[in-house]
């Protein structure tokens, strides 16, 4: 009895050998289930600098103002002058550099309004609002920074053009250090 | 071993040696009376060895007597969506912090998320786009290690105001906490999407009511970026994430993106909000810098630390924290001249990589005033600025990414506070 097992037992031994001798060739489990297109196109709402991103629709500063009036005015102010006392950062007005710069003043690209609003504001009224309705906040706010006109239509062609003034004095640390300290 | 001082110095830096022989540590010096060696004894025996203890509970909890130890929690209000915690790191010791005191800024509240439903989606530029379920990523090998988190803001006020603002060491340095982070390396979750050559940018984003999202170098992603699920031994606190977040070890903690549920891969970043105002710097010419992701090489003193009283004179043990996002601490030195004169601190084991690095040295206060300050530099040769260095380099009321030589004046009374 005892000798026919042996060669059993050996073969289970020298499986075992081998299944510590290919650990480190074990790969990952590969777990990701993929998702269609369609369920790519409703999670992947980043809008870039560029335009990519951006919905269909269009609005306008006039339309904006109503807007503006009854979603964000009750914290950012009817002239968007913000209230930092409680961490409501200021829209536009006068550059004031540092802690408190204005949106207006401050943000390089118009189309990360677009991606924020849509994203968290206002804050108890979250992700409720139509793209037109995002495409005329956009305005409004810039329009307070003196940036677009009343009635200057933006949609994914316009909104990407517009240049917003701190463009012109944003700089990224990463791209100035990459080349030291990249990983 | 404690080096000698370089130069000649006025300082009460002691020796190992001295300090050991003295027996003192910080706020525990006492008299010692000795008794009358036959008297009656008058030491009685504590009620604890007297009566039977209470049972144990399924999770612990800190001693009622320490309940002294707890976060400064600004919280919301009907109008304020950001809030931060403060880490009580005067009161800590060693380098791990407990996950109930970790510090948080949170820009839209702390949600509750149910890890059946939260999904996990990898997609951009990619071969295929994924969705993983917490139950998944659970038989990924898990891997991670000590870290510190550091908010970007951490000692905000110290480059808001012009004169030192009258505040403790955790209200200064608190947004600051180290734990151990365990969880999948964000390569193998790229890896299995397969990622075109050209992408170099990842776009991270939260589950919470903001969405916050960061752009994140490709580079950074696929050397030592996890995705956590564990937090000192435990599955996230949902403060921290829970049930899972980026952990970049390094990197300013608002890219730690919490509540994890998008990894969008991009050939750019996307200026999201946080990239736009809230997370730069506004630098000496009034221009704006961001994308800095590195935190700087920087130290505290903890114990002894503004908002404390140096009881008495005599022999206390200097001890603090230092870090650098851009590798271990290589040293640490500790003045009490206001920086004329330096002494080499201990390092305490483990000294790691990115993580909190705790530091001591034996000093003895003899009633002066003294301007105590702490100096780190880290294994790349960073050496922490002089208040007056950072200050050139930056836009007055520029906050973030502050990491100066912090002074604490004691004056003769004993009383620690925070000076430039």
């Amino acid at each position: 009895m005892f000798s026919r097992l042996q060669p059993a037992l050996l073969l289970i031994f020298a499986g075992t050998l081998a299944a510590i001798a290919d650990a480190g060739e074990i790969e990952p489990p590969r777990l990701g289930q993929q998702i269609s297109e369609a369920d790519v196109e409703a999670i992947g709402t980043t809008v870039f600098p560029d335009g990519s991103g951006l919905p269909q629709g269009s609005g306008t500063a006039e339309l904006g103002r109503e807007i503006y009036g009854e979603q964000c005015a009750s914290c950012h102010g009817n002239t968007g002058a913000g209230d930092m006392k409680n961490t409501v950062p200021p829209l536009a007005g006068k550059p004031k550099k540092g802690a408190d710069w204005s949106t207006g003043a401050s943000w390089p690209y118009a189309t990360a309004i677009f991606d924020y609003v849509r994203r968290a504001m206002p804050p108890r009224n979250l992700k409720q609002l139509s793209s037109d309705e995002l495409y005329s906040l956009t305005a409004y706010i810039l329009h307070m920074n003196g940036i677009v006109t009343l009635t200057q239509q933006l949609d994914q062609e316009t909104l990407p053009k517009v240049t917003m003034p701190a463009a012109g004095y944003f700089s990224s640390k990463w791209d100035k250090l990459e080349s030291r300290i990249r990983p | 071993m404690m080096k000698q001082p370089t130069s000649p110095s006025r300082s009460e830096f002691l020796s190992r040696r001295q300090f050991l022989s003295t027996g003192a540590t910080f706020l525990t010096a006492v008299s010692v009376t000795t008794g009358a060696p036959h008297a009656e004894a008058e030491i009685k025996m504590p009620d604890s060895m007297l009566y039977p203890g209470v049972a144990d509970e399924p999770y612990g909890t800190p001693s009622k007597h320490e309940e002294q130890v707890v976060r400064l929690v600004q919280g919301l209000t009907a109008k304020r969506t950001t809030t931060w915690s403060y880490s009580p790191i005067h009161r800590q010791r060693g380098i791990i912090t407990p996950s109930g005191l970790h510090f948080g800024t949170h820009h839209s509240g702390i949600p509750d998320i149910k890890p059946d439903a939260h999904r996990l989606y990898v997609h951009g530029m990619t071969q295929k786009s994924l969705s993983f379920s917490v139950a998944d990523l659970l038989r990924y090998p898990l891997t991670g290690n000590i870290r510190f988190l550091e908010c970007s803001g951490n000692s905000w006020q110290q480059g808001a105001f012009a004169k030192p603002a009258a505040k403790t060491c955790a209200e200064l340095y608190g947004l600051l906490s180290g734990s151990e982070w365990i969880g999948v390396p964000v390569r193998l979750l790229l890896s299995e999407a397969g990622i075109d050559p050209r992408a170099s940018w990842v776009i991270a984003e939260g589950s919470d009511s903001g969405s916050l999202a960061r752009s994140i170098p490709m580079s950074i992603m696929n050397n030592d970026a996890i995705v956590a699920l564990y937090q000192n031994g435990e599955r996230l606190r949902p403060a921290q994430g829970y049930p899972m977040r980026l952990l970049l070890p390094g990197i300013e903690g608002n890219m730690n993106i919490k509540w994890l549920r998008r990894l969008e891969v991009t050939d750019r970043p996307a200026f999201t909000k946080d990239e736009s105002r809230a997370y730069t710097e506004t630098l000496a010419d009034g221009s704006i810098e961001g994308f800095s992701l590195y935190m700087g090489v920087k130290s505290v003193i903890t114990h002894p630390s503004a908002g404390q009283v140096l009881p008495d004179r005599g022999y206390y043990e200097v001890s603090g924290l230092a870090w650098s996002g851009f590798g271990r601490i290589r040293s640490v030195e500790v003045s009490d001249d206001g920086g004329a004169n330096w002494r080499t601190a201990n390092l305490h084991e483990p000294v790691l990589d990115k993580a909190l690095t705790r530091f001591s040295l034996p000093w003895k206060w003899t009633g002066q005033e003294v301007r105590l300050q702490s100096r780190a530099t880290d294994e790349r040769g960073n050496v922490q600025p002089g208040r007056a260095d950072w200050r050139k380099v930056y836009h007055a009321g520029s906050v973030n990414h502050y990491n100066a030589i912090q002074t604490w004046l004691i004056d003769q009374r004993g009383t620690i506070s925070n000076v430039f």
